[in-house]
């Protein structure tokens, strides 16, 4: 360590003043991304065993029947050219129709994203709002009853598979104390359970995060200075030790976002919650092609472009991003 | 004190609102179902859920009083000729659509067209394949159908290439529907969610994954029915949630069958026992194919070995008692099955002596494919279980069911023994003869191909529907027991939860009779 001299941190990406060069390549590369994405989505889908058309038909309709749905939605054709058509229709925004249900897949998808959507956020909400007073708590009296009992609930939450989790909250509080509504989607009320059992997990997760964060940071050079200088407590807390220990749940909650926004697969199916994730699910045990390529699609693209949006975000919250 | 009482209201009012959800006052049918719900299109539908969930807007010529029986519906009355091939109806006079169209004989013509036409891609139109010209038709060589005609608006009549006495029950079933062609025109690749027909409701809202909602049609031909202003379907809701929600009194009844796991606990119950409703509709039979195309399944005392080495009742204990054993090709609830024909006697010492008279003394290997349902996989497991003391060793592969339709229908050679089942579209013993073991049928997959025996099923199947039908296929069954094509083990039969104030009766075409349903 050389007193007075800047040393680069490895961790950190240093742009310079191309702040704007920087998104540019940034979004370019979200672009060819998505196309790789696109591209492995239509390669994996065709690989899954099973033929559609014979799904779709069952297994007693006559061989005949069978080949005109394949002629009817194209699965006669050689791959490269079905890739092809897929790849043209989808930059038009047109993903296909749903072989089940015959419906366009984009409109399908948006119709759940608002419930997608609402889950996730509350989910989010619940695991930061518990999570992060959880694991400060945890990290400012290490080795206490706290600490211990955060540890503890970690273990649990992020043992107990969510299944069994939302399973039970339902029993109890659904039908044995009727608070809530037994599954289902329509009205606040709806929503409390499923984001409660989604938040379990992820609170566990976000305390240890940043427990441990907040302890890697205590021990760092700028926080014996700040208590050197006699600031109380509180103040070396919020504003040395959070504003940096921070910054890993800041990019993981924006990563967690992304996921949930391609949807809670289990907690939607047991809360019958109306999102992408049952959409997905279903499709995939119908061998509904199109919707599953559409789901996928539509996933990754969430997952890319909030990852584009966490990295923007770290030049605002970081200032030694900027650094030249 | 003032935030108590505020606590206790609001807790105490949650508690009367879930209470009040199925009050006494409540004429609204309360559904449920687990999934997504596909479609409503009866040209489309061919599952035990989308089925019911055609049935609630649309309605056909005949409805089935029982298996056998068909009963008059959309036509009040008919006639068929003596050889079985031409069928006349007459329509009810002044019938309606639920948007109040009239409903002549060229809707009925259309709708079987509709069904017909490839563009459709209706999964069920080989029902109505039998129709004359239907062929032609399908192919784009003729632009109707030539045995669909309509005499008058209220008579049309159809033909089919030679007797078909099959076809009163087929007209009952959903492929049978009557649509209005305005309605399929104006909602186009819609129509599964915007459906218009003359059924006992007619569409409010569907809600993709949410919700389903409908209004009775004010124009049902059956007077007084349905006994409910309207209905909902939720849907997505997990299947032991259902149950509970029925329990609550928050739903009437479920379009999926109670799950396996929850079955035990609610026959077990003195008063839940008694909403369990048996279903009446796609009798199956669960059963082994055996490769009859391949050593040592071509040897018949093989196959009779096999088949005596297999405990039955252990199969049915693994469904947690819900079904029968069998030993014929025919479910024991349908007509025409020989009740004399009983599962055959579990006795594997007796089996391993048959297997040594065969020339298989220290038995052999071979392979078995199931798909990856819970059902099946038990099923295929204590088989094999059971064929192992007699010396058989089976290897077992479990896949999933995109896969296992796959590899009947592409590589049926490979074949040697596959564990999978059969449900009946209409209750008659030619509809598990002819697609499981005619030869060249299209689930035959064990490549059974009797001459003989077809001979005498193709000089049986002229047999008008009724008793005289039922013992010839009763004698029919004994014969085919003899050669024992495949291994039968069990009729399973699935249970419907319903509310303590709904009546309903199952029905042997589309499962679920809501236009005859009331509230006690």
């Amino acid at each position: 360590m050389h007193i007075g001299t800047w040393q680069p941190c490895p961790d950190v990406v240093y742009l310079g003043n191309n702040v704007t060069a920087y998104l540019l390549r940034r979004l370019l590369g979200t672009v060819g991304v998505i196309f790789l994405v696109a591209t492995a989505t239509f390669i994996m889908v065709f690989l899954m065993p099973g033929d559609a058309a014979r799904m779709y038909a069952g297994p007693r309709a006559p061989e005949e029947t069978v080949q005109r749905i394949r002629v009817l939605w194209g699965l006669d054709q050689p791959l490269p050219v079905q890739y092809v058509r897929y790849l043209g229709r989808a930059i038009q925004g047109d993903l296909g129709q749903s072989t089940r249900d015959k419906r366009p897949v984009l409109q399908a998808v948006l119709e759940r994203l608002p419930a997608t959507i609402q889950l996730a956020l509350a989910g989010l909400f619940i695991e930061l709002l518990v999570g992060v007073p959880l694991g400060i708590l945890a990290a400012t009296r290490p080795g206490s009853w706290i600490d211990q009992l955060a540890t503890m609930i970690a273990l649990v939450g992020i043992s107990i598979p969510q299944f069994a989790l939302g399973l039970v909250a339902l029993y109890v509080f659904g039908f044995v104390i009727p608070i809530f509504p037994l599954g289902g989607y329509g009205t606040p009320l709806h929503l409390v359970l499923p984001a409660l059992v989604l938040g379990v997990g992820g609170t566990a997760f976000y305390s240890r995060v940043l427990r441990n964060s907040i302890l890697e940071v205590t021990g760092e050079d700028y926080v014996r200075t700040a208590k050197a200088k006699g600031l109380s407590p509180r103040t070396v807390l919020t504003r040395h030790i959070l504003r940096n220990a921070l910054m890993p749940v800041v990019t993981l909650a924006g990563l967690d976002l992304a996921t949930l926004l391609g949807g809670v697969v289990v907690i939607e199916a047991v809360f019958g919650w109306p999102g992408i994730g049952l959409q997905a699910w279903n499709a995939i045990r119908n061998q509904d092609t199109p919707m599953i390529m559409g789901t996928v699609l539509f996933a990754s693209v969430a997952v890319v472009f909030l990852n584009l949006f966490v990295d923007v975000l770290y030049i605002a919250i970081d200032p030694r991003v900027r650094l030249t | 004190m003032r935030y108590f009482r505020a606590t206790v209201l609001v807790v105490l009012l949650t508690f009367a609102l879930s209470l009040a959800t199925v009050g006494a006052q409540d004429k609204t049918l309360h559904l449920l179902f687990n999934q997504d719900m596909r479609t409503s299109d009866p040209h489309i539908a061919y599952e035990t859920e989308t089925w019911p969930m055609a049935s609630l807007f649309y309605v056909g010529l005949v409805k089935l009083k029982d298996p056998g029986t068909p009963i008059p519906a959309l036509a009040e009355s008919w006639t068929i000729s003596d050889d079985g091939s031409v069928y006349t109806f007459k329509l009810r006079p002044g019938l309606k659509f639920s948007n109040g169209d009239d409903l002549t004989t060229a809707d009925v013509k259309y709708s079987f067209e509709r069904l017909l036409n490839p563009k459709t891609a209706a999964p069920t139109a080989f029902m109505f394949e039998v129709l004359k010209g239907a062929k032609d038709y399908e192919a784009g060589t003729a632009t109707e159908v030539a045995g669909i005609k309509i005499i008058d608006p209220l008579t049309i009549e159809f033909t089919t290439d030679g007797p078909v006495w099959t076809m009163m029950q087929r007209f009952a079933l959903p492929p049978g529907y009557i649509v209005s062609k305005k309605g399929v025109e104006a909602a186009g690749d819609d129509f599964g969610r915007k459906p218009l027909g003359a059924g006992p409701f007619m569409i409010d809202t569907w809600e993709s994954g949410v919700k389903v909602t409908g209004t009775k049609n004010p124009y049902y031909y059956q007077e007084g029915q349905p006994a409910f202003d309207g209905f909902d379907l939720q849907l997505s809701i997990e299947s032991s949630v259902e149950i509970l929600k029925i329990q609550n009194g928050e739903a009437d009844i479920a379009l999926d069958f109670v799950p396996s796991a929850d079955y035990p606990t609610l026959a077990a119950d003195p008063v839940l026992s008694k909403q369990l409703i048996a279903s009446q509709g796609f009798p199956n039979t669960g059963y082994v194919i055996m490769n009859n195309n391949k050593a040592p399944f071509d040897k018949v005392e093989v196959r009779q070995a096999l088949s005596m080495a297999v405990d039955r009742d252990r199969i049915v204990q693994l469904k947690n008692g819900r079904g029968t054993p069998i030993g014929g090709f025919l479910p024991a609830s349908v007509v025409g099955h020989n009740p004399d024909v009983k599962a055959p006697k579990f006795d594997p010492e007796a089996a391993k002596k048959l297997l040594a008279d065969a020339g298989y003394p220290d038995g052999f290997e071979t392979t078995m494919l199931s798909n990856l349902f819970p059902d099946d996989v038990a099923f295929a497991q204590s088989v094999i279980n059971d064929l192992a003391n007699i010396g058989v060793k089976v290897t077992l592969t479990s896949i999933d069911n995109a896969q296992f339709l796959d590899t009947l229908t592409q590589k049926p050679d490979t074949l040697d023994m596959v564990m999978t089942n059969w449900y009946m579209d209409y209750q008659d013993p030619s509809d598990n003869w002819e697609p499981l073991l005619k030869c060249g049928g299209s689930y035959n997959w064990a490549k059974y191909c009797n001459k003989d025996l077809d001979a005498i099923f193709d000089k049986i199947n002229l047999t008008p529907l009724g008793e005289e039908r039922w013992k010839v296929f009763a004698d029919f069954e004994a014969k085919v027991a003899e050669q024992m094509p495949n291994i039968p083990l069990i009729q399973a039969v699935d249970y419907y939860f319903s509310s303590s104030r709904l009546n309903i009766e199952t029905d042997p075409a589309v499962l679920l009779r809501f236009a005859e349903a009331t509230l006690k």
